[in-house]
């Protein structure tokens, strides 16, 4: 029986910690799409031999709790005992508790000897895996079957020896075959490295200490995590919130959860929430894992760490055949982009009656998917530029919510103006953020973005993926709602049209195209906001005048730009 | 021969260290004097009085001085440089706000992007328009822009950054802009991206330029003023400052560009690295600066620091080459907790140097890292800084016994060797990031530790990373103004082109690169340097086409000939396997920016050897009880400046000198090399 020794339970947690970083830096590094190499969608994790997370390195939230679950559920199907040393596991089912098709997991157990000592693997987004729409994330589909290839489990290497017939199925499925293969294999690679650091580790502890100290960090989040529920306040909290249509109607969906918080657990159930439906919007139990840890980590501590053990104090429960964990053949390409985000808003908004000085009111509340793509009248090529925009962030005690960021469940980069131009037929004519779009409230929601883009020669087809068009993300503790989405185009007639959250049209030449996200929601009441931080907020253009006056009772002076201390103090008394 | 004084001078938070090389003798006189935060020169022209009145020297005979200075760190974290003005393209105003879209922490509600340098008010947006290409579509309008410069001058403020869309590829509206402001409003400062940084992606580009104008009005007076003071104290030198990049620049270029001059001193650091793997003759190095609450890692291969024009300070993007330096939260004030999971953590909360560790007895009341190497008996337990300070040994083991080891059931010293194992253990993941993580096997480095922690450390770090040679500098606590005196004058110029493997013909590269060599040629002339020592070097940044990361490459100075250009494309192609994994033969490869690195050659010291071999070999002054792996071993402590060339020390040994300590732990031994550096590896008899 070995002792735990709290140094050296923290010098391993470091050491394994060091493993998913350099798998992750060479992923990234040898990675071939910009996809994971510049937006970082991707993520790299450290396994015991039964398939719990000792250490993970993720560049965007929803894989914290995503890959964890597609581990588990593929050594479910694939027992360590059926697998040989140089053995990996490819696949990307979303039915096998898996994200959407193009995140392919590839999964290496590690062993010495015979006995397996524990498992790397990987997530990575890929650019493409076939289907009715490049990107494999089509807002349309109503199977799965349209929205491309499906991988089940399977071995990719077998006794370190490549299934090459295997690549060739999968490359030839593909619309970017040599980035798909040159994907695949930076994911082999970043496996290896975190294959032979942990064989480093094994030699310089032996194997009975490193079994010993993975199963010891499971157990130590867990015990970070319970000591954090004991500062909670247990009760029964529930939220709902609604997603605006899937795509192909405009009906609202309803996401619901309640959260029971007790000394030792939480339980969060979503049932009440809308049944599957027939577009691409459903969300695997995995994902909704994923956006429920994000939120009970981001809400209860920043800093607990990402392991097998810290939510095993959480019990999460998706009934089948919902929106929440839907059923096979049902499409998901699209959960990703607004369900995602709409569950951590739900888990969120229960979450703040129960802590309220720790969550913040909605942010924009989608990721703000905009594509674009035909062929480019300088070059004669097809392109397609594919971006998500962020928008407010909802306000939380003590801070205004940030401007035109990404926020929740994704934290990818932008496309610079100037590389936008320069790749692709299209001028951008404006960005910037979208005045008056904040949440009013003592702490101001975060403002929208937008982009104007003319499309230049050429007639283009264009999606938005959006949301919260009709519902303004909320706010909380008396502060009001943020602005919606109010995208548009404007023809080269000069006629304007209002686009729906979810579109997929042509654009003619000339065109252009204005998008526009939501803000975030405020978090208590406006009224209380200091007014030199409103008079701020007017000198900067964040809001102007009358909004000041009559979302904050602020009343500022035209000309000198200073507050009428007098006339607020009179509107704010006669609005109580 | 050479003859006069060199002198190099590093301001730090606490201490403006001083190191003097007398290029006669070459021997070298080090000081410390304490740092004059409201006024940085003061403390600049105290040290440089201490220092030649203690060798009865005049100032005149101070033939060359750098200066690595911390005013534009200081005003940038600070928030405190001079109110500036941005004017951008119509319709971009918000490119600071906006950022990269991306938030600094992913859990954290609480976690903000850093307030942009100048407030959206002050963002005006100029109606104007330049194509990628370099075609004007918009001409600019003149009359905005006046009206903007009237009111940026009614507001008061003093320093203007202009940067539009695509400048890179037509300066023309830029300038215009700047000769508008220069006639309408003559005393304010301006910075134009593309004379300070023609380089394409907007976002960086600004940050850029605004970080130069807000810190420029500050670093010019500072500038400016220590001038005066060392031309009246009468100082024969001009003056050199250092730059990020690891290269100096006149006080001239240091006052127009003044954003090259944030990371003045650790780039300093960085070179007594380069100046060790130069004299020491390992060409790859990992330098570990240990200080008071953080440390700065930096590695260098084949004797050049590795540079990254990725580098931010605090959130704010600066595209300018600069060393790559890490800088981790573990230091000898970083605290040790017992988390809520029950794991002995250190850092990154620090107690800095006020009220600073338990042991100095100044009224800390956390065990830190030094309070750890006190009680065991690796930091001396009585005095420190040559018995300036007392040490309260009572102290550190009463809290270390309270805090840490009680709360695990452990005894004080296994809880003193967790503190010390913890803070490695940080401080390993930090150097496995620069090295690592960028494709390097740290077993091809040696380990080069300094500051007045890095020697306490630097074997254990070594041995748990495999690297066999750990060397210390001389004067480990003023590195920074010691490696400044190595470097040369440099200057980086960049040129944004996108053009492809097929596009491109040679003689438009010649011209690129040429008009990028006449600047740095006739900057460096304005500097005095000519033939021998000026040096031109061309590199390229290129990339496969499509792809948005791209990898700079070494281009040959002779004429670009279609078999030069097609070499070229083979080493991208190599270069590309070897950082990438993979290449893409076949496949069109794009240029992006074209660079020059212009190098005025300074001379190098020639210093003297250490207390030459056949003096009498110092033996060990005492003995004290130093804990080594849960061993108490009677440990000779030895005074560094008593030791001789090639002695050779045996672990269990201290070393201890005026401001560091170096524990050189059993199986272990120190030779002392020709110049006083001292060169641990591991002893082959034991």
């Amino acid at each position: 029986m070995i002792r735990t020794d709290p140094i050296t339970l923290e010098v391993m947690r470091n050491a394994f910690q060091s493993v998913a970083e350099e798998m992750g830096a060479a992923l990234i590094r040898t990675a071939l799409s910009p996809n994971i190499k510049d937006r970082r969608d991707c993520s790299t994790g450290v396994y015991s031999a039964s398939g719990d997370l000792v250490a993970q390195a993720e560049h965007i939230p929803l894989h914290l709790g995503l890959m964890p679950s597609v581990v588990k559920s593929t050594l479910e199907l694939f027992p360590v005992a059926n697998l040989k040393p140089g053995d990996a596991i490819i696949t990307n089912d979303p039915y096998v508790s898996g994200s959407h098709l193009p995140d392919i997991c590839i999964i290496s157990p590690l062993f010495a000897e015979d006995r397996c000592m524990g498992i790397l693997a990987n997530l990575a987004h890929h650019v493409d895996i076939g289907g009715i729409a490049p990107g494999g994330m089509p807002t349309t589909s109503t199977e799965i079957f349209q929205e491309g290839l499906r991988i089940p489990p399977v071995r990719i290497t077998r006794q370190g020896r490549v299934n090459e017939d295997l690549i060739a199925l999968i490359t030839t499925n593909v619309r970017t075959s040599r980035e798909a293969l040159g994907d695949i294999q930076a994911q082999l690679a970043a496996n290896n490295v975190g294959q032979r650091r942990l064989k480093e580790i094994i030699a310089k502890y032996g194997r009975e200490m490193t079994i010993h100290y993975m199963a010891e960090l499971i157990n130590y989040s867990e015990r970070q995590m319970l000591a954090r529920l004991t500062e909670m306040p247990t009760g029964v909290f529930t939220f709902e919130d609604y997603l605006e249509g899937d795509g192909l109607s405009e009906d609202l969906l309803t996401i619901k959860a309640t959260a029971t918080i007790g000394r030792q657990k939480i339980k969060v159930d979503f049932t009440g929430s809308s049944p599957q439906t027939k577009g691409s919007v459903n969300c695997t139990r995995a994902v909704t894992l994923a956006c429920t840890f994000y939120a009970l980590k981001s809400a209860i501590d920043p800093e607990l760490p990402s392991t097998g053990g810290t939510f095993r104090p959480v019990e999460v429960i998706t009934p089948k055949g919902s929106i929440v964990n839907p059923e096979f053949p049902a499409p998901v390409s699209n959960a990703n982009i607004n369900t995602a985000q709409r569950i951590a808003d739900v888990v969120l908004g229960a979450l703040a009656q129960c802590i309220p000085k720790k969550v913040p009111a909605a942010s924009s509340g989608s990721m703000g998917l905009f594509t674009i793509g035909g062929l480019d009248p300088r070059t004669g090529q097809y392109y397609s530029y594919v971006e998500t925009y962020g928008g407010g962030q909802g306000a939380v005690f003590n801070h205004d919510g940030m401007d035109g960021v990404h926020t929740n469940m994704t934290n990818t980069r932008n496309t610079p103006v100037e590389v936008i131009e320069i790749a692709y037929p299209l001028r951008v004519e404006k960005y910037g953020l979208v005045p008056n779009t904040d949440g009013p409230g003592q702490y101001r929601g975060g403002l929208g973005l937008t982009r104007e883009l003319t499309v230049l020669d050429h007639a283009p087809t264009m999606t938005q993926g959006s949301d919260r068009l009709q519902l303004h993300p909320w706010g909380l503790q008396g502060g009001g709602p943020g602005g919606t989405v109010s995208s548009f185009i404007e023809k080269p007639d000069g006629s304007r049209e209002l686009l729906p959250s979810k579109v997929t049209r042509m654009v003619d030449a000339g065109t252009r195209i204005a998008l526009r996200t939501a803000g975030g929601g405020g978090y208590g009441d406006p009224k209380l906001r200091d007014p030199q931080k409103v008079r701020k907020d007017v000198e900067e253009g964040f809001i102007d005048i009358q909004r000041a006056q009559e979302q904050y009772g602020v009343v500022i002076d035209r000309d000198s730009g200073e507050v009428d201390q007098q006339a607020t103090n009179e509107l704010r008394r006669n609005n109580k | 021969m050479a003859s006069g004084f060199r002198l190099g001078i590093d301001t730090g938070g606490t201490f403006t260290d001083l190191c003097l090389v007398d290029e006669t003798t070459g021997r070298i006189e080090v000081a410390k004097v304490s740092s004059t935060p409201q006024n940085p020169a003061d403390a600049v022209i105290n040290g440089i009085k201490k220092l030649i009145t203690e060798k009865g020297l005049t100032p005149d005979q101070i033939s060359f001085l750098i200066h690595g200075t911390t005013v534009a760190t200081n005003a940038l974290l600070e928030g405190k440089g001079a109110p500036t003005a941005l004017i951008t393209t119509a319709g971009f105003e918000d490119v600071l706000l906006i950022g990269r879209q991306s938030r600094p922490r992913l859990y954290d509600f609480w976690a903000k992007r850093p307030t942009p340098i100048v407030p959206r008010s002050l963002c005006f947006g100029a109606p104007e328009r330049i194509q990628y290409t370099g075609e004007v579509l918009r001409p600019l309008d003149h009359e905005a822009v006046e009206s903007f410069i009237r009111k940026i001058r009614d507001h008061g403020i003093n320093s203007i950054a202009v940067c539009l869309l695509h400048a890179y590829a037509n300066p023309i509206h830029e300038q215009q802009i700047k000769t508008l402001i220069q006639n309408h409003h003559p005393e304010a400062f301006v910075t134009i991206s593309s004379e300070i940084l023609p380089e394409f992606r907007e976002f960086e580009r600004t940050s850029t330029i605004c970080i130069n104008a807000y810190v420029m009005p500050k670093v010019n007076s500072y500038v400016r003023h220590l001038e005066g003071m060392l031309h009246n104290l009468g100082v024969a030198s001009e003056l050199y400052i250092m730059q990020s990049n690891g290269g100096v620049i006149t006080a001239q270029m240091a006052r127009e560009s003044s954003a090259r001059t944030v990371l003045s001193g650790p780039a300093g650091g960085a070179l007594i690295g380069v100046y060790l793997s130069e004299t020491l003759k390992t060409p790859n190095v990992i330098t570990i600066d240990m200080g008071g609450t953080s440390s700065d890692i930096c590695l260098i291969e084949s004797t050049q620091p590795r540079l990254t024009t990725e580098a931010d300070i605090e959130g704010y993007p600066i595209k300018l080459p600069m060393i790559d330096i890490n800088t981790i939260g573990a230091g000898g004030g970083s605290i040790a907790w017992i988390d809520a999971g029950g794991a002995l953590r250190v850092g990154p909360r620090s107690a800095g140097a006020d009220p600073g560790p338990v042991c100095y007895g100044r009224g800390g009341e956390e065990p830190t890292v030094t309070d750890a190497n006190v009680i065991l008996g690796r930091l001396n337990p009585v005095y420190l800084l040559g018995g300036e300070m007392e040490v309260h040994l009572d102290k550190a083991k009463e809290v270390v016994t309270e805090k840490i080891a009680k709360p695990l059931g452990i005894d004080l010293i296994q809880a003193a060797e967790g503190i010390i194992a913890v803070v490695n253990a940080n401080m390993i993941r930090g150097i496995r990031r620069v090295s690592v993580e960028r494709g390097y096997d740290p077993r091809d480095f040696s380990l080069v530790t300094f500051g007045g922690a890095g020697p306490l450390h630097g074997v254990e770090l070594a041995l748990a990373l495999n690297i066999t040679r750990v060397a210390i500098p001389a004067y480990p606590g003023i590195a920074s103004a010691f490696g400044m005196l190595s470097a040369d004058v440099r200057h980086d110029y960049v040129q944004t082109l996108i053009i492809n493997s097929k596009q491109v013909a040679g003689d438009r590269l010649e011209t690129i690169y040429h008009d990028l060599e006449v600047q740095g040629q006739a900057q460096l002339a304005r500097e005095g340097f000519e033939g021998e020592a000026v040096s031109l070097s061309r590199l390229a940044d290129m990339r496969y086409a499509g792809q948005s990361y791209e990898l700079s490459l070494p281009v040959p100075d002779s004429k670009i000939s279609t078999k030069a250009l097609d070499s070229l494309f083979k080493r991208f192609h190599q270069t590309h396997q070897q950082s990438y994994g993979y290449s893409r033969k076949g496949e069109l490869i794009e240029f992006v920016n074209f660079r020059v690195v212009a190098q005025g050659k300074l001379p190098r010291s020639r210093l003297a050897e250490n207390r030459p071999a056949g003096q009498r070999q110092s033996n060990s002054s005492d003995t004290r009880t130093v804990w080594f792996q849960g061993q108490g071993v009677e440990t000779p402590i030895y005074e560094r400046s008593q030791l001789v060339k090639d002695q050779v020390i045996s672990g269990p040994a201290i070393v201890e000198q005026l401001d560091s300590t170096i524990v050189i732990p059993p199986g272990f031994q120190g030779a002392v090399e020709a110049l006083g550096n001292i060169i641990i590896e591991q002893d082959l008899k034991t």
